[in-house]
């Protein structure tokens, strides 16, 4: 058997180890257009903030292609050939498989932006954009992060640790608008206004400003908000939102609607090709419907359900459940499934302490919990991202209690099974 | 996973019962506590009961478990009542006439044919001040060298702190804690081994003294301080330099003290000047930030204390620690006032002089270190021994001092029980206990305290200074020299050591709590030593660098005499003995109370006695160089992983019938201080074949 | 594959929670209960028994064969050993909270100071965990799931 997975990466490799684990004998190929051993991007603004060092962002060690029995190419793949069962590559190279994975993540997306061209604009995704950028970094004073997302607020961090000092732009009117609630988002910007930040919502870039430097180059020297005012900087990261990957199978006959279609085995609506991570777009746990949820552990765990039904072992993904940790500023905060209800379904329970950066708030609906956020003391998150999960029943004295609470396994507390 | 603390046989606080009859007042002499008793009988004059003196102003009524077993001990079967001579093996009564012309026959043929030095003296338990002064003169007509409680127990600190602050005393009484703002304990569990006196430190803790305990077990003084440091076993030294070089390095010391009031401050400093505390982190196990937080303590908290124990007194690398706990004192400028000092139980009244006519002294023709005794003993330059205590329980390698004592030519022994070293003398002499004799008392808080002759003998039992003046007279001696009298003796002494010359008995009858010593007339006392600035060091000043001529140096204890050169894998643990209220000294292990307080058992983590492969109550054989004793396990996470311990004496003629623990410590000094160890001696422990209980 | 684990008998627990002071001493840099308060960072025990109901419940990581930190855990710290329990590198580890995110038995502490996770690592280095050691009650029991099924299940 031949599997090819296209990426490296969470989907990827987890896919890979898991067909490795399945089927010792059959051949893997994986082809990605990053030269190196698999990282985790979640770590590049920690890299890029020099709290680890370049070894401690890679997820497996130098042995990892031949102790798996891995063939490992360099290549970015243009086009899929579904007929010929086989893919092509930059350098014109065909590579067939008998199963593929797409596996290709997404990229960041950026608007068109009056004066973007110059120097001084980056983006911060792969482990060389992190490089580039702490380069670079070496020679600014200030800097403006635009998007107030995950993405951005992890790189205004990288920066803040540098001692540069971060504006962060946002659109919307909070930070971590997908993620979690205004309440938290507020606990949040606080803590980074107390940090030193400056948090600028409900704003826009409208303009780069930039001027010449020494060599005649054009480089950054600011830009300009649609409120009007100029912030002065020499350096701008773009991380507004990303895209799926999924140019390689254009007029292939895979579907694609924002991601790649995926059932519930993570096959596309081609036989034989699974896609899984960023680029996938699979049924969400809750509402039961397609979309994208471009996190780490579902590109894990959509790899390990995708590598398990490519070596022919059956296995059902459960759907995909938005969860995300992060520490802003050294605060915790977790979330799980729907941050916000809309108004009139379900309960909320909700308590805040704000001056110990403590704020909870649970989502309740047909007696079930489906959505939560943790903010401060986040011990035991787990427990209720896994009540999400099961989609059981739960005792609503159970969630009154956690609420102030140390969250504690239910154990014995009456819980009943639900879902399917 | 066992228990913490033991929680019996601590602190007890008794209130008489209902009586009718007279109680009796005594001071107890069994630790130097000084505690107050009181001492109801029975018509027949026997002691009934044993109570705390609610009228002491220094215990208030506490005592702990050991002066009430004294009940036990005296009208016991073990006791001595008569004097008993050797028979082909077994013990005849015989006259105390007999017995002290054979004892003066012989000590007269030896001192002729063999010298002076062929005789010597066990003497731990000599009595009280009439005997011990009736025992110095005796030395002196004699040339008798004699083995006090020094080498078993106080010899590191004395000589330590003599070298230092030129006397080996402790400078302040337990009582000063009241006044100080931060007390440090090391190795020493004072709840238990001065329980009758502990409530000073609760109490100093309730008024803010921030009490802190350094120690390898949690103890039951560990329970009650403000913050307890647990130590790896041995690295006391590790931990004092690093605190003397974090409070030089910051400039935490009393510069004004160290430059009037010392020499030698510069050697100090480059002594430890590469004992960072992240170094001594790695040796002690203590974190970084605790010892950083305790030199600030000690420079901010003035003025403090320190209190040492035996814990870091018999060990192997005593001298260090003492050196460095000491000098960080000195530097500190903790030394003379009010609330500072070095608390001690080691409270000398001094010696006496310009009795003897110069020539009826007789100098000894030969001296041997404590540890050169055995041999001698072994190869027949000592031919004969006077024993007034346990050597055979007390000494290390307690089999081989047995052994040792067996092969003499001649061997007496003055004692309250037949005890594993009185079975082997050829004489035995049966010993008053303290409340059958009158004397005057020091204690820990350095005050003399007279007590009364408080019981009748029921026996043939004589002091310590009747014996030796008796034996002085049978000897041909110049026995004038003697005091008859517990009373004549105490005048006596006043007129020869200028340190009581200012203590009269009735004084000590009449001041509560008694005089504090050194008191040469009326008004002259002294509550602690050095308050003038003035040490008793030829230079008058701390001798910071007196001690040894070595540098103050670390070395772990796994190098020290006992253990170097042992392999950790035969040995791969630390065997400790440390005492208990209720069993301080072997005599009071002769008492059915005792027994039931404490069952011979050998303390240890219980992962450690997973590794042993045994559960509570089970048979463990524990194996050192010296030899091996079987005791039962007592599973406690108050000691650490690889760490046993035990309380030190049992005895075979005891009611344990259990070897003594001592068996189990070579014969090895610590090489600056000269103590014989009693602890942290590298051993194995197996589980020994049945289950216990 | 014979993962040995921990496994908790709720009914045989009195709740004397010995097994955290155990595992709380096992994983103290000074190696001792006395001093893991003053530690910095201060460890955390990695058995918590808690009472959320009417009976006891031990906390701690069931080291599962399909692991949700394993998979949540984006630096690759949490990771299976060859025998298939899961381990944590505490090197690699930053201290995002992913496997706290998802660990459904909340069996993973966070060390804030240290900005590490931390779990049950079976002290492999012991004859058996401290923690089963300490339990008078033989309320915890190491072994494979199919020891655990044949000596205690059946009781
Ligand atoms: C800065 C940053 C921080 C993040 N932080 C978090 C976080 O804290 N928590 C969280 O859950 N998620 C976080 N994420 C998101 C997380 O990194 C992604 O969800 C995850 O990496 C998706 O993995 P994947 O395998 O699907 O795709 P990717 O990681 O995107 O990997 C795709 C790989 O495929 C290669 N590739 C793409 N196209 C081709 C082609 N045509 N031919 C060959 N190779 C190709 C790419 O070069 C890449 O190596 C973060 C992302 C970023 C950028
Ligand atoms: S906290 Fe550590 S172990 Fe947990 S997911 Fe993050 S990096 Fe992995």
């Amino acid at each position: 058997m031949r599997y090819l997975i296209i990426g490296n990466s969470a989907a990827g490799v987890f896919a890979a180890e898991t067909i490795r684990g399945l089927d010792p004998d059959g051949q893997i190929t994986m082809i990605s257009n990053e030269d190196c051993l698999p990282y985790s991007r979640c770590l590049t603004s920690y890299y890029l903030g020099n709290e680890i060092s370049e070894e401690m962002v890679y997820i497996r060690d130098k042995a990892f292609y031949t102790e798996t029995g891995i063939d490992f190419q360099v290549g970015y793949v243009v086009r899929v050939d579904v007929d010929s069962k086989s893919v092509l590559l930059d350098s014109g190279e065909k590579v067939t498989y008998d199963k593929l994975l797409i596996a290709t993540g997404s990229s960041p997306f950026n608007p068109p932006l009056e004066g973007s061209g110059i120097e001084g604009i980056f983006e911060l995704r792969t482990l060389d954009d992190a490089k580039a950028v702490a380069e670079f970094a070496l020679k600014v004073k200030s800097a403006v992060v635009m998007g107030a997302g995950l993405v951005g607020l992890k790189g205004a961090h990288g920066l803040h640790e540098l001692g540069i000092s971060v504006t962060i732009v946002g659109s919307a009117p909070q930070v971590l608008r997908h993620s979690i609630d205004v309440e938290s988002a507020e606990i949040l910007t606080r803590r980074l206004e107390e940090d030193g930040y400056r948090v600028l919502l409900n704003t826009k870039v409208t303009k780069v400003l930039g001027e010449e430097d020494a060599d005649g180059r054009m480089s950054v020297s600011g830009v300009l908000l649609n409120t009007g005012e100029q912030i002065p900087c020499q350096m701008i990261i773009r991380a507004v939102g990303v895209r799926p990957n999924v140019k390689l199978v254009s007029d292939s006959g895979v579907s694609v609607n924002y991601g790649i279609i995926v059932d519930d085995e993570m096959q596309t609506s081609v036989k034989d090709i699974y896609a899984a991570g960023d680029v996938a777009e699979a049924s969400d746990l809750l509402s039961g419907e397609k979309s994208v949820n471009a996190i780490w552990p579902s590109a894990t765990e959509q790899g390990t359900v995708a590598g398990c039904n490519m070596a022919g072992v059956k296995r059902k993904y459960l759907g995909s459940l938005a969860v995300n940790s992060a520490v802003i500023s050294g605060v915790g905060i977790i979330s799980a499934g729907l941050v916000n209800l809309p108004p009139g379904e379900g309960s909320v329970l909700r308590a805040y302490e704000p001056n110990k950066n403590f704020y909870r708030k649970f989502m309740i609906k047909d007696g079930r919990l489906v959505g939560m956020i943790m903010v401060g003391d986040i011990e035991g998150a787990g427990i209720l991202s896994g009540l999400i999960r099961k989609r059981a029943k739960v005792d609503p004295n159970y969630l009154n209690k956690m609420l102030v609470n140390p969250i504690e396994y239910p154990g014995y507390l009456p819980v009943e099974r639900g879902g399917q | 996973m066992g228990s913490y603390v033991r929680t019996r046989a601590l602190t007890s606080s008794s209130e008489p019962l209902d009586h009718d009859e007279e109680l009796r007042t005594s001071i107890c002499c069994l630790c130097n506590g000084g505690c107050g008793i009181k001492i109801s009988l029975d018509q027949e004059g026997k002691i009934k009961a044993v109570f705390g003196d609610p009228e002491n102003p220094y215990n208030k009524g506490k005592i702990c478990s050991k002066p009430m077993e004294i009940a036990q001990t005296l009208y016991g079967p073990y006791r001595v009542r008569y004097p008993m001579k050797k028979v082909n093996g077994t013990f005849e009564r015989i006259s105390w006439d007999e017995a002290l012309d054979l004892i003066a026959q012989k000590y007269n043929q030896y001192i002729k044919e063999n010298g002076t030095g062929s005789i010597v003296g066990i003497t731990s338990k000599i009595g009280g001040s009439y005997s011990k002064l009736a025992h110095g003169i005796f030395s002196e007509l004699t040339g008798l060298v004699n083995y006090g409680t020094g080498p078993i127990c106080t010899d590191s600190e004395a000589n330590v702190r003599k070298k230092l602050f030129g006397d080996g005393s402790g400078t302040s009484p337990l009582s000063d804690v009241v006044n100080s703002k931060i007390l440090l304990i090391v190795g020493n569990n004072t709840a238990q081994t001065k329980a009758g006196q502990f409530h000073w430190i609760t109490e100093a803790k309730r008024r803010g003294t921030r009490v802190v305990v350094i120690d390898t077990r949690f103890t039951e003084t560990a329970q009650a301080a403000d913050l307890f440091i647990q130590i790896r076993p041995g690295t006391d030294a590790a931990l004092g330099m690093a605190l003397l070089n974090y409070v030089i390095k910051n400039g935490l010391y009393d510069p004004t003290f160290v430059s009037k009031h010392t020499n030698g401050f510069e050697k100090l400093v480059q002594d430890v000047s590469t004992f960072t505390t992240k170094r001594a982190e790695e040796i002690t196990g203590v974190p970084q930030n605790v010892i950083e937080k305790l030199a600030q303590d000690l420079a901010t908290l003035k003025p403090g204390m320190l209190f040492e124990g035996r814990g870091i007194v018999c060990v192997n690398n005593a001298g260090a620690s003492l050196w460095a706990f000491e000098g960080l004192m000195a530097i500190l400028g903790n030394i003379g006032k009010p609330g500072s000092g070095i608390i001690s139980h080691i409270n000398n009244t001094g010696g006496i002089s310009n009795l003897i006519q110069p020539n009826d002294v007789m100098k000894p023709d030969r001296k041997r270190s404590s540890s050169a005794l055995y041999k001698d003993m072994e190869e027949g330059d000592v031919k004969m021994v006077l024993i007034s205590g346990n050597p055979c329980a007390t000494w290390p390698d307690s089999a081989r001092m047995s052994k040792a004592i067996e092969g003499l030519d001649f061997v007496v022994s003055h004692t309250l029980v037949m005890d594993d070293s009185a079975v082997l003398a050829d004489i035995v002499l049966p010993a008053t206990h303290w409340l059958e004799e009158a004397g005057a008392q020091p204690s820990v808080h350095r005050v003399l305290q007279w007590k009364n002759k408080t019981v009748e003998i029921r026996g043939e039992e004589k002091s310590g200074g009747d014996f030796y003046r008796l034996l002085a007279e049978r000897m041909g001696l110049n026995s004038s020299y003697f005091p008859d009298s517990s009373e004549s003796a105490w005048e006596l002494e006043r007129k020869h050591n200028k340190n009581v010359t200012g203590i009269s008995r009735e004084r000590m009858l009449a001041t509560p709590g008694g005089v504090h010593f050194p008191c040469s007339e009326i008004g002259k006392e002294n509550v602690r030593l050095f308050a003038n600035g003035v040490f008793k060091t030829s230079s008058g000043k701390v001798e910071l660098t007196g001690v040894s001529d070595a540098p103050l140096d670390y070395v772990d204890t796994f190098d020290a005499p006992g253990n170097n050169g042992l392999s950790r894998e035969e040995f791969p643990y630390l065997f400790s003995t440390n005492k208990v209220a209720s069993h301080y000294h072997t005599e009071c292990q002769y008492s059915d109370w005792a027994n039931e307080m404490e069952q011979p058992y050998v303390e240890m983590h219980p992962l450690t006695a997973l590794e042993i492969g045994v559960k509570e109550g089970d048979k463990v054989r524990v194996e050192t160089v010296a030899g091996s004793i079987v005791l039962a396990a007592k599973i406690t996470q108050s000691v650490p992983r690889g760490f046993l311990s035990t309380q030190p004496y049992f005895g075979l003629q005891s009611p344990y019938r259990q070897a003594p623990a001592n068996t189990l410590f070579p014969v090895a000094t610590d090489p600056v201080g000269g103590n014989l160890i009693s602890k942290n001696i590298m051993c194995n422990a197996k589980a020994e074949g049945g289950q216990g209980s | 594959m014979r993962v040995q684990k921990l496994f908790f008998i709720s009914k045989r627990c009195d709740g004397c929670r010995a097994c955290e002071v155990a595992c709380l001493e096992k994983h103290s840099q000074s190696q001792s209960i006395f001093m893991t308060k003053m530690e910095q960072p201060s460890p955390q025990p990695r058995i918590k028994v808690k009472r959320p109901g009417n009976q006891y419940w031990a906390t701690v990581c069931q080291h599962c064969t399909d692991s949700m930190c394993v998979r949540a855990c984006m630096t690759g710290a949490m990771q299976y050993s060859p025998e298939g329990e899961v381990f944590h590198n505490t090197n690699k580890c930053v201290g995002c909270w992913m496997c706290i995110m998802v660990c459904p038995f909340g069996a993973i502490a966070p060390l804030n100071e240290a900005k590490k996770a931390s779990k049950c690592d079976l002290c492999k280095d012991e004859k058996i965990p401290p923690c089963v050691a300490s339990c008078s009650r033989q309320a915890l029991f190491y072994g494979t799931p199919e020891e655990y099924e044949m000596k205690v299940a059946g009781d």
